[in-house]
This record gives C-alpha cells, sequence and structure tokens, in this order.
C-alpha cells in the first residue's frame, strides 16, 4: 500500500519499481480502493511515479 | 418571493476526528452569509426527517442499522473516511430533512428556491452504504420525495462536486425518470463516474482531468450536461453542490475560481428559469478549504438570491 509517510524516494526507484507502483495506484484508484480523504495524495504520487518512468 | 436557506446547530455536532469534513465548515459558511446583502434569506432550522423519507432513498433496514451503530458516547467507524459520534444519527435526519423542507417549500411555491447548509454531506451513500463522509443521500431523498409527494415525473440532479457522486447514480440507476449529471476529477475517489456509466440512459457523467480549470467544466456543462438536461426536461432541479474542485481545496486538483462557481450557479438558475418555473433545491456537499468555501457558498446563495426575485 502507498503511504505517503514511508513512500520510498523516487529518486531511488528503477523504472520497473516505478511502472509497478504505478500500476497498482492506477488499479486501486480505478476500483475505488482509496478513501476520499487520501485519493488526491495517492493520485499526485502516481502522477509523480509517471514522470518519472517518462524521465529514466 | 425569496430563497429559504436552511441548517441547523445539531449538523454542527456532528464530529469526525480528525476529519476535513469538519464542524467548522458550517461555522464558515454561517460567517460568509452573515453580511447585510443575505438579509432577505428565508431562514429556518431543518425539521428532523421521518423514517418513510429516508426509505425513499435507502432500505429500511439500512436507516436502522446507522441508528443503531450511532455510539452513546466516543466514535465508531463506518469506512476509513467516514465515524459515527453520538450526534451523527440525529445531524443526517436533520439533514435530510432540510432537505425535504427545501423540496416542500419550492413545490409549493412558497419559496422560489433553497440552499440547504447541512452536513453530513449525502451524495456518496449508496442504497446501503454509508461511505465518503456521508450518511443519507440527501439529494436522491429531495428528488424522490419531490416524485412521490409532489407529483413531479421527472426529476434532475446536477452535481459540481469535484467527486463524483457514486451513491446518487447508484440509487437512480434503474429508473429512467431520474436524471443524474456529474462533473468530477477523474481518477479520483470513489473511483466511479466514467462516460459509459449511462445507468437506464438518465445518467450523464462528464470526468475531468486534475488540472482542468473553469474553461473545461464550462465546456462540460455548455456541450453535455445542460444539453442533456434540456432534453431531460425536469420539473425540480436539485443541485448536489460540492466547492471542492475550486483550486484552493486540498483533497483534489482541479481549478476553479469563485467565479467559476457564479458561473455554474447562473446557468442551472437561467435553465430551470426557463424550464421549471425557477425550481432549485440546493444542498451542500463538499468543499474543504474554509475561506474559499465560504466564498463560494455567498456567491451561490447571491445568484440564488438574485434568481429568485
Amino acid at each position: 500500500m502507498t503511504n505517503d509517510a514511508n513512500a520510498p524516494d523516487l529518486k531511488a526507484m528503477s523504472f520497473e519499481q516505478s511502472l509497478s507502483e504505478l500500476e497498482e495506484i492506477v488499479s486501486r484508484l480505478e476500483q475505488g480502493d482509496v478513501e476520499l480523504e487520501r485519493s488526491i495524495t495517492i493520485y499526485e504520487r502516481g502522477e509523480a511515479l509517471r514522470k518519472h518512468c517518462d524521465d529514466l | 418571493m425569496t430563497t429559504l436557506l436552511l441548517s441547523h446547530q445539531i449538523c454542527v455536532r456532528h464530529e469526525m476526528p480528525g476529519s476535513p469534513e469538519s464542524p467548522s465548515r458550517l461555522e464558515a459558511i454561517e460567517q460568509a452569509l452573515q453580511s447585510e446583502q443575505f438579509s432577505p434569506l428565508q431562514r429556518e432550522d431543518c425539521p428532523t426527517a421521518l423514517k418513510h423519507h429516508i426509505a425513499l432513498a435507502h432500505g429500511g433496514d439500512y436507516i436502522d442499522e446507522i441508528r443503531d451503530l450511532t455510539p452513546e458516547s466516543g466514535y465508531f467507524r463506518v469506512d476509513g473516511d467516514t465515524t459515527l459520534c453520538p450526534h451523527s444519527y440525529e445531524a443526517a435526519l436533520k439533514a435530510a430533512g432540510g432537505a425535504i423542507r427545501a423540496v416542500d417549500a419550492v413545490m409549493s411555491g412558497e419559496v422560489a428556491n433553497a440552499f440547504c447548509a447541512v452536513r453530513p454531506p449525502g451524495h456518496h451513500a449508496t442504497k446501503h452504504q454509508a461511505m465518503g463522509f456521508c450518511l443519507f443521500n440527501n439529494a436522491a431523498i429531495a428528488a424522490l420525495h419531490a416524485r412521490q409527494q409532489h407529483g413531479a415525473e421527472r426529476l434532475a440532479v446536477i452535481d459540481f462536486d469535484v467527486h463524483h457522486g457514486n451513491g446518487t447514480q447508484d440509487i437512480f440507476w434503474d429508473q429512467p425518470d431520474m436524471f443524474y449529471g456529474s462533473t468530477h476529477q477523474m481518477p479520483l475517489y470513489p473511483g466511479s463516474g466514467a462516460v459509459s456509466e449511462t445507468g437506464a440512459g438518465n445518467i450523464v457523467n462528464t470526468p475531468l482531468q486534475s488540472g482542468a480549470d473553469g474553461s473545461k467544466i464550462k465546456e462540460a456543462f455548455n456541450d453535455r450536461l445542460l444539453p442533456a438536461l434540456h432534453n431531460f426536461s425536469p420539473d425540480l432541479v436539485v443541485i448536489s453542490a460540492g466547492f471542492d474542485a475550486h483550486i484552493d481545496d486540498p483533497l483534489a486538483g482541479l481549478r476553479l475560481t469563485t467565479d467559476d462557481f457564479r458561473w455554474l450557479t447562473l446557468k442551472l438558475a437561467e435553465f430551470s428559469d426557463h424550464h421549471c418555473d425557477g425550481r432549485i433545491v440546493s444542498l451542500l456537499e463538499g468543499g474543504y478549504d474554509l475561506r474559499a468555501l465560504g466564498d463560494c457558498v455567498a456567491t451561490h446563495v447571491d445568484v440564488l438570491l438574485d434568481a429568485g426575485l
């Protein structure tokens, strides 16, 4: 589960690790498996992961 | 005729510790509606909704379940976002009761339109499930009450909260005479709201991407929602008025300004004026930046007041 407090630093993540976490986030958002209060944080983490994948 | 403003102190006593859906939201709104320009408002306390009102949208067992889960002291967590405190059940009955009173006053011609500053909000509450800060679906109850009690045949709920109103969509899903139209950020909580979700042809979802500004939501209204509403031709427009698509809101990523909410309200007021004698019942849903919430509600109610003159 992605948690803003203990999410790994993007800079240290490989493409595969980033893509895997991004896929998990997309799946959770699509299934509604995310609390309302935290969904924007998780979405923003997904956006950062997507950008990180693009930049690698 | 004027605008009816409904609220109740018990709605301020519903508390979910640490949640952005906090009592201070209603205090910010009360403060924002204190100025002289709002003196023409007809202000009333919400009555208590009766069980048969709630049962229009939710099964009888569901109502009893919420009552029975409400703790005598402390808190009971219903889902990750939604917590019951000792005042929650009563607050939810007042919130739905405000919606019922608003419909009665608007449909009978006693007032031009109405705004309910109530909490808990409602649009995530499905037929059988409380979630996303919501216990009873106030908007669906309002629309279904208008049909049952006032003979309205076609009812529309327009929902501009930044989150999709999955509960209202669930309750209206197979009811072709109940229209649900929504603009919302997607992907975001609760995960539903795709264009492909159309129910019995009565559901129109217009998802927006994070970062979308007023121009995008105006496009969605002009190109999709308003034409669909025109074709549907409702007898009453119920607004699920969430203000969390505001640029300052911490829970989402759309970029609307207070002026954009003026535009949305004006468009719905113009539509109602032309198609259903101006009948609008607007119900508070989300909106978590207190300053933006106060400003947006003041703007929304200002337009409703003007429309009723």
